[in-house]
């Protein structure tokens, strides 16, 4: 691989996965040299455990946080409430695929959902109209079953229940396209065998992760410089403002210093505002981009739940992709259900051992094992919906508690809001009738405690008194420093992230590809 | 301290023919600690089984499996752990008036119940849940299937052979 000088004042990219792999790509694909600071190692295929507790414990990012507030997770997980991956890729590994664009209405909700006491919600300083042109391009990139004429996956068991259970209650919005899973070869990648392993990392790459494709093809120009084991701890800027050096542990250990003339972060939304903190200087003694106290805030996580069901007959739903499809009536913004803003109901397998974890959370005994040993016979609902950005649902820097290097561990504050609840209580419902719908004879509802999407710390603004960064995730008070993650969300959508994350990507590589050849970066 | 009684002796020979054993194979420092330990962890080892039991309540699994779980939790505890669980099962049957474990199955779930929250209950069912639903011997006896690279997935081994709904149009 290319080796880029420390010295040599590089474009300098924090994290790897779904944001940061694709600027990277995109920008030495235009002949500009990059260093990408990786802190988790490389794991590849041949290394992936189709085994989840074993999975789960080679991929998570481990490192110590501290969880607050009223949140789930503030007691049953407080030193580890975030569910995100530490390895080359980042959570493109153990992303289920599901590629679905934000929708209009979603881009501007302080406008459509009203003043929302409690919430800090704010309209995206883009449309839909703006994004469309990157959403196609994304698609592209990541292959998404049912765009560019890629064909849909053949329904697995566990979403032929979902299906019909939607038709028999009424609904008419189900569908099984819209994965970044291969449904045939494409670019490279093989097509999907039906593992069943989505979450584990995809031992054959037919599902899209930037460890598989956009990672490997920026090697291949010789404009990658890919450091592994390296975790940025600090960006420096100059007297005049400008990032200039992005300091990291090196996989020894060392601090390292690396010179940049443009530097990205696209840590997830936990880190990318813990560097940015963490980065506190004379110049800007609240951290950098925070001159209006935003970074940290409107952490939002999204609404949900699951919910499981004792089939009449056997299902099998560990057989095929993890989670094959999705509802979207429940989607929509219709204030008469009590809530603003909207859910998708996504067919959802897990395997025994994270079943089992569910179930334990909820009760012991005989109840549990009655279910378990049901395990063939079970469906399995997910809701995913948009939740409440708040000023106070924030990551901060510890007051107590060091890492290795001396440095504080971030602290992650929630307070659920009352339309998430409300939201979440409208999900169990309604995935209890589908339930019910298709003859279920047992049902057991669980909450998920992990948070896997990761939103809002750095939020985009028009006004740089309202945000952290504009549209481009330029933040608004240095001109070289960018957020390039899903911590630009001013909002969550009740869509999966990813495929948004990569359209803003995108996006931003163009306008930093164009500012540097124009020689205004 | 160390008493032999015919039981404890069985339990012994039990633990390395049938625990001991397999543990040992799975190559789990502390397993030979277990395997030759003082015959007051056997009778702890007993406890625990019954306490695992009594957690996650299948029929169709083998008992060994989890005496396996017991003998490994006492035999790879250090020294605080162990002191733990010694007290946790003391207790049982302090709470008992007698010993635990020869209650009947709705006594000892009521006195297990009281025991929630405390160290020794959340060692036991955190332990209990990881060593059996992560043990493929015990799942697939639910239907589980678990890794299917080296079959081929299921794309041609029954992902979409639900035949008691009709197929998404």
């Amino acid at each position: 691989m290319t080796e880029i000088s420390k010295r040599d004042p590089a474009v300098v990219i924090i994290g790897s996965g779904a944001a940061g792999g694709t600027v990277a790509h995109e920008l030495v694909t235009r002949g500009i040299k990059v260093v990408l600071l990786e802190a988790g190692r490389e794991i590849g295929p041949a290394e992936f455990i189709q085994d989840d507790m074993a999975a789960f414990g080679q991929l998570t990012w481990m490192d110590k946080r501290r969880a607050t507030g009223n949140w789930l997770a503030a007691t049953s997980s407080p030193a580890m409430p975030l569910w995100t991956v530490k390895a080359v890729g980042g959570s493109t590994l153990h992303w289920n695929g599901l590629a679905y664009r934000m929708q209009a209405h979603e881009f501007e909700p302080r406008t459509r959902y009203g003043q929302v006491a409690g919430t800090s919600l704010a309209d995206w300083p883009i449309t839909l109209e703006d994004l469309l042109p990157f959403y196609e391009r994304a698609e592209d990139k990541l292959g998404v079953t049912g765009t560019h004429g890629i064909p849909r996956h053949p329904a697995n068991n566990n979403y032929r229940v979902l299906w019909n259970a939607a038709k028999r209650a009424g609904y008419g919005s189900i569908s099984n396209g819209n994965l970044a899973i291969n449904s045939e070869p494409r670019d490279g990648r093989a097509g999907c065998i039906q593992m069943g392993f989505c979450n584990q990392g995809c031992k054959i790459g037919a599902k899209w992760s930037t460890q598989a494709s956009e990672i490997p093809k920026a090697i291949a120009t010789g404009r990658l410089d890919l450091r592994t084991g390296c975790m940025a701890v600090r960006i420096e800027h100059d007297a005049s403002g400008r990032a200039s050096a992005v300091v990291y542990r090196d996989g020894n250990g060392v601090l390292q210093s690396q010179v940049a003339r443009v530097v990205c972060v696209a840590g997830n939304a936990v880190e990318t505002a813990r560097v940015l903190l963490l980065s506190d200087s004379g110049k800007f003694p609240s951290g950098l981009g925070n001159g209006w106290g935003h970074v940290g805030r409107h952490y939002t996580h999204h609404v949900g739940g699951g919910t499981f069901g004792v089939m009449p007959k056997p299902v099998n739903m560990h057989r095929g992709i993890s989670v094959p499809g999705s509802l979207f009536d429940e989607a929509r913004h219709d204030e008469t259900r009590g809530f603003v803003g909207g859910y998708l109901i996504q067919a959802m397998s897990v395997a025994p051992s994270f079943l089992a974890s569910l179930l334990d959370a909820e009760d012991w005994g005989e109840r549990n094992a009655d279910f378990m040993e049901k395990y063939d016979h079970l469906a399995g609902l997910l809701i995913c919906g948009e939740d409440m950005p708040r000023a106070d649902n924030r990551v901060t820097l510890d007051r107590e508690e060091l890492d290795a290097l001396g440095l504080r561990i971030p602290c992650i504050h929630v307070d659920v809001h009352e339309n998430d609840r409300r939201m979440e209580a409208h999900g169990r419902l309604t995935t209890q009738v589908l339930m019910d719908a298709v003859g279920a004879v047992d049902v057991r509802q669980v909450r998920t405690a992990l948070a896997t999407h990761n939103m809002g710390t750095a939020r985009m603004s028009r006004r740089p008194e309202d945000g952290v960064v504009d549209s481009f995730g330029r933040v608004h008070e240095m001109p070289n420093l960018f957020v390039s993650d899903g911590s630009v969300f001013p909002s969550s959508s009740a869509e999966n992230p990813t495929l948004t994350i990569v359209a803003l990507a995108l996006r931003q590589a163009d306008s930093i590809a164009e500012r540097l050849g124009r020689g205004d970066l | 301290m160390t008493r032999h009684s015919d039981s404890l002796v069985l339990s012994r020979r039990n633990l390395l023919m049938a625990g001991g054993s397999a543990l040992a194979a799975s190559g789990i420092p502390g397993v030979v600690v277990a395997a030759g330990a003082a015959a007051a962890d056997a009778g702890e080892i007993v406890t625990i089984t019954r306490v695992v039991r009594d957690m996650f309540p299948h029929r169709i699994v083998p008992i060994l499996k989890f005496r396996d779980f017991a003998a490994r939790l006492v035999g790879t505890a250090d020294s605080s752990t162990a002191a733990m669980l010694k007290q946790g099962c003391a207790e049982l049957d302090r709470r008992a008036g007698g010993v635990w474990r020869t209650l009947d199955s709705k006594r000892r779930r009521g006195i297990l119940e009281g025991m929630g929250g405390t160290p020794f209950f959340s060692a036991v069912r955190t332990g209990g849940l990881l060593a059996l639903y992560t043990d493929l011997d015990v799942t697939r006896l639910f239907g589980y299937e678990g890794p299917s690279l080296e079959k081929g997935g299921y794309l041609l081994r029954g992902f979409n052979d639900l035949d008691w709904l009709p197929v998404p149009t």
